[in-house]
């Protein structure tokens, strides 16, 4: 799985807009986990589906919607706050990370497709920006 | 995943590099502590300086090594959690359950202090 390619192409992207490094890294993760679901429930594993990535951004938001073929789920039914029972349970933190690591999260069908849709908004914070006094 | 198996006063250092996400990354870290406790090594520190990212799938490989470990009067604790990992151990309220050190040093001692 080329799970590395989303990663790659939010950091780069992400680096020529006002999130710290912290926001990139969350929002990576999290379209790292809407991969993984897309290729392993939407398409089943299947390699002749296409999992697609769309990415739109500006400087007030990052929004990436990760499409499969696949039938989805019940969204409504869900409670996305809510992590699994068991602490150390060895699966099913996926929508739960995605929940809380970005602002915003959109399920979307379209065409026989299912889309999960993460927008992330820079908070502007200056923690992760070198500190000129600290420059020697 | 790669992993490189070195050991120090009795404790086993694992190098992992690269992305831990599952498939066979789940084989490869199982089949490692299973032969590390066939071998009696049972005191393990993995090392995560040279992991770029961590999925949900690869915390759940984590999980499962910490769960056979402890289930073998062993110990996993973890060296050189990235931010980037960190935050994901906070969120998912793992960080209570991993013991993590910043130097090899101390995650080596931590085990002599038991």
């Amino acid at each position: 799985m080329f799970l590395g390619v989303p990663d790659a192409v939010i950091q780069e992207v992400g680096s020529e807009l006002p999130f710290s490094q912290s926001e990139l890294d969350e929002l990576s993760t999290s379209v790292i986990e809407a991969c993984t679901n897309a290729i392993e429930h939407g398409n089943e594993l299947r390699e002749d589906v296409l999992t697609r990535v769309d990415l739109e951004f500006s400087s007030e938001r990052f929004e990436v919607t990760v499409w499969d073929n696949g039938d989805g789920f019940d969204f409504e039914a869900r409670d996305l706050g809510v992590m699994p029972n068991d602490l150390m349970q060895e699966r099913g933190r996926g929508l739960y990370m995605m929940n809380a690591f970005c602002d915003e999260i959109d399920f979307l069908r379209e065409n026989g497709n299912f889309g999960v849709k993460l927008t992330k908004i820079p908070k502007n914070s200056d923690d992760d920006a070198p500190d000129d006094d600290d420059q020697g | 995943m790669k992993i490189k198996e070195r050991e120090v006063d009795g404790v086993t250092i694992l190098e992992v590099s690269g992305k831990i996400m599952g498939g066979p990354d789940s084989e490869l870290f199982n089949s490692t502590l299973k032969s590390l406790i066939h071998q009696g090594k049972s005191r393990v520190v993995v090392d995560l300086a040279k992991v770029t990212w961590v999925n949900s799938t690869g915390l759940g490989i984590l999980i499962s090594g910490y769960t056979t470990l402890k289930r073998n009067e062993g110990e996993m604790k973890l060296l050189n959690v990235s931010d980037r990992i960190e935050s994901i151990f906070m969120v998912t309220k793992l960080h209570s359950v991993f013991e993590t050190y910043k130097s090899e040093d101390e995650a080596v001692q931590s085990f002599a202090t038991e």
